[in-house]
């Protein structure tokens, strides 16, 4: 289970922050300031950590400088959006940096994008009878390789990351195929149609009314 | 051409000038001086030859008892032979076109005509021969039937050749002293515009924008005077630069804060949006998260109302009219237990008229919010005292709690902008920070005073000091 550090001083922002990356099958823990926060790394291994940089008594940039000895991954979380705010973030030792307000999606998509870097992503999912290597980009359903193209591969990945979640379809859009999604194409609803034919997940993958599709699984 | 330069050539110029007419003039007076004195010797001489001649002719004629002029020329041959021995002085006597006696030679001038002048008195003329130049005078000798023409010439070349020595010298002395002169003059100047260069210096750097630089220097001329003018000028112009950077680094950190403010509570609601719309749970847990969404938004809500009076605090002029305040804090007190049931408002005022200078709205906002902080420290039973009493010259309005306190540390800070002492309490109370901060506001348009005490644990209390409205009585 990848362990994930929460230093957020606002409740709400944390317990969402929580909510989100547990559902994502991440394992988190919450801390509200920067001394127990502080305490905590030197205890306890963590996987990433997710580090509010306005917060009361120590300032976010000055516990970095402390975090870095631990060799854990960061990503800043702030509702400083100037260009020089994100530079020093970064020069920091940051690995990745977001802005409030944020949505769960991208919230797990950085986490995750961080976490592959670090070689500390699953490298290999495993996930109802389909096994899913990332690095190869091969899945292999009941134990035999089925194949997929490039698109349908970043779609089965989209759905696997956020599974038990409803995925707009101008998300699925945006994530997979970059760019606006025009409401009217029906590019998305086919290459779905493929994927459930090819991996049998017809009763797995549910339309979800006016909304776009979510991958069912049992955690 | 630089300031040195020009003073060089300038004085040297004019002291070259001066220094020439001088030179001109002294020297053609002395020639002057120098022909005068000739002219005097040579009509003294001539007149003294004149008269001279005429004693003896006559003697000799009375002694060789004639009358006729016969032997006159042997007379004045003789009279003149045994005179002149002077260098330089030629003489010619003359009967009509008779020379009597002469001692001239090729190379002087003719005598020429005499000229016709009374007795004894001597015309002259200047005239140049060869490369000498002669005083010519004529007088006449009264013998006793006929005129004889004494002509007098005198060698005064050396009165010329002095004056072009003495230009020839002066010349030379003038090269000199002006070598000497420029030399001096650039090194004084130099000296002198010294203290210019290091204000132009001191300038440049300041210009540069190194707004720390002063100008140091030491005389007390002019120079130093301009020097000490520019100094307190730029002392204005770094104060007025701190200024206008503290300005707007305050500025800045504003805006920091109100960003942060309003993307916070943005996150929360759109986050709890998201994970509703996405990965709905059961009905207690999207119960709690609506709520979650409610609350926030109306933080936001209070958020922009707040900043809504901030800048129409900062953009209005208020015109203040003489209100009772009592008034006011009776309607701030009834707005107030319409919406707090967990307090007791306790309000107490004096019976005479508290009459200020003040604006309606803005001082029912003062009243709402120091009731809102009382309310926020308090717990459920605690009393928020509102009273006001009038003193000498001023109306004073309180707001008392006994709730939290304000630690000392941050009793500094609470007017602030955005400042929060308790920030998780202030949080669950939908607090912004910026209650105190529009008081404050408030209060410097009503030209008042406000005061803060407060104990941990104890209590706070908030004292505001109006300026008692005195009717003109003129």
């Amino acid at each position: 289970m990848i362990r994930i550090l929460i230093i957020e001083d606002e409740e709400y922002i944390a317990d969402y922050i929580n909510l989100a990356l547990s559902k994502a099958g991440y394992d988190c823990e919450c801390i509200h300031d920067g001394q127990a926060a502080a305490d905590a790394i030197e205890q306890k291994r963590y996987d990433l950590i997710l580090l509010d940089i306005m917060l009361p008594e120590i300032n976010g940039y000055e516990l970095m400088e402390y975090i870095k000895e631990f060799h854990t991954p960061v990503i800043f979380i702030t509702a400083k959006t100037r260009l020089e705010d994100k530079v020093k973030g970064l020069k920091l030792g940051a690995d990745d940096y977001i802005t409030k307000p944020f949505e769960m999606a991208e919230l797990t998509a950085r986490v995750e994008s961080v976490l592959r870097r670090y070689h500390k992503g699953k490298s290999r999912i495993t996930i109802a009878d389909m096994e899913i290597d990332i690095d190869s980009r091969t899945v292999k359903k009941a134990g035999q390789k089925v194949e997929l193209t490039m698109k349908e591969m970043e779609l089965l990945l989209l759905f696997v990351r956020n599974r038990n979640i409803a995925l707009y379809r101008d998300r699925i859009y945006e994530e997979v195929w970059g760019g606006e999604y025009d409401g009217q194409s029906r590019t998305v609803d086919l290459h779905v149609q493929r994927l459930k034919k090819k991996l049998g997940l017809e009763t797995s993958i549910i339309t979800v009314r006016k909304i776009g599709y979510r991958l069912e699984v049992d955690e | 051409m630089r300031l040195w330069q020009k003073m060089c050539i300038c004085s040297l110029s004019f002291f070259l000038l001066a220094f020439w007419i001088a030179g001109i003039l002294m020297i053609e007076n002395n020639k002057n001086t120098a022909f005068e004195q000739a002219l005097r010797q040579s009509a003294d001489e001539q007149t003294g030859i004149s008269s001279g001649i005429l004693r003896y002719v006559m003697l000799n004629r009375a002694k060789e008892s004639r009358i006729e002029g016969a032997r006159d020329k042997d007379y004045i041959t003789e009279y003149l032979d045994s005179r002149i021995n002077s260098r330089g002085i030629y003489l010619e006597i003359r009967d009509e076109d008779q020379i009597m006696y002469s001692n001239l030679d090729e190379t002087l001038p003719a005598a020429g005509a005499g000229r016709e002048g009374g007795s004894g008195v001597a015309e002259y003329r200047i005239q140049e021969s060869g490369s000498r130049q002669y005083l010519i005078l004529t007088n006449q000798i009264p013998l006793r039937n006929r005129n004889l023409t004494n002509t007098y010439i005198r060698d005064i070349s050396g009165i010329y050749s002095d004056r072009k020595n003495q230009y020839s010298y002066f010349l030379k002395l003038c090269a000199v002293i002006s070598v000497i002169m420029a030399g001096g003059m650039y090194f004084m100047i130099r000296h002198l515009t010294k203290t210019l260069r290091v204000l132009t210096e001191s300038v440049k750097k300041i210009g540069k924008g190194n707004y720390k630089e002063r100008v140091r220097i030491h005389a007390r001329d002019e120079v130093a005077e301009l020097a000490g003018s520019y100094n307190e000028m730029a002392d204005a112009v770094e104060r007025t630069i701190l200024e206008l950077e503290n300005k707007a680094k305050e500025q800045q950190r504003f805006l920091d804060n109100f960003t942060h403010e309003l993307r916070t509570p943005l996150t929360s609601v759109i986050g709890y949006a998201d994970l509703l719309r996405s990965a709905p749970g059961g009905e207690e847990q999207t119960q709690e998260l609506a709520d979650r969404i409610f609350r926030e938004g109306k933080r936001i809500e209070k958020l922009s109302r707040f900043m809504m009076d901030l800048v129409f605090l900062e953009r209005h002029s208020f015109e203040l009219i003489p209100c009772d305040l009592r008034t006011i804090m009776m309607e701030a007190a009834g707005r107030f237990e319409a919406a707090a049931f967990e307090t007791e408002l306790k309000c107490t005022m004096p019976d005479s008229d508290a009459v200020i200078l003040g604006e309606r709205e803005l001082l029912l906002i003062l009243i709402s919010n120091l009731l809102d902080n009382a309310q926020k420290a308090s717990e459920h039973g605690d009393s928020i005292y509102l009273r006001s009493h009038t003193g000498e010259s001023s109306v004073i309005l309180e707001v008392e709690d006994e709730g939290k306190g304000i630690p000392e540390e941050d009793k500094a800070r609470v007017f602030e902008r955005f400042y929060m002492a308790d920030k998780v309490r202030n949080r669950k109370n939908s607090g912004i920070g910026l209650g105190l901060s529009i008081c404050a506001d408030i209060v410097k348009i009503h030209k008042a005073g406000i005061v803060l005490e407060s104990k941990e644990g104890k209590g706070t209390l908030v004292k505001i000091i109006f300026p008692c409205y005195k009717q003109d009585t003129n």
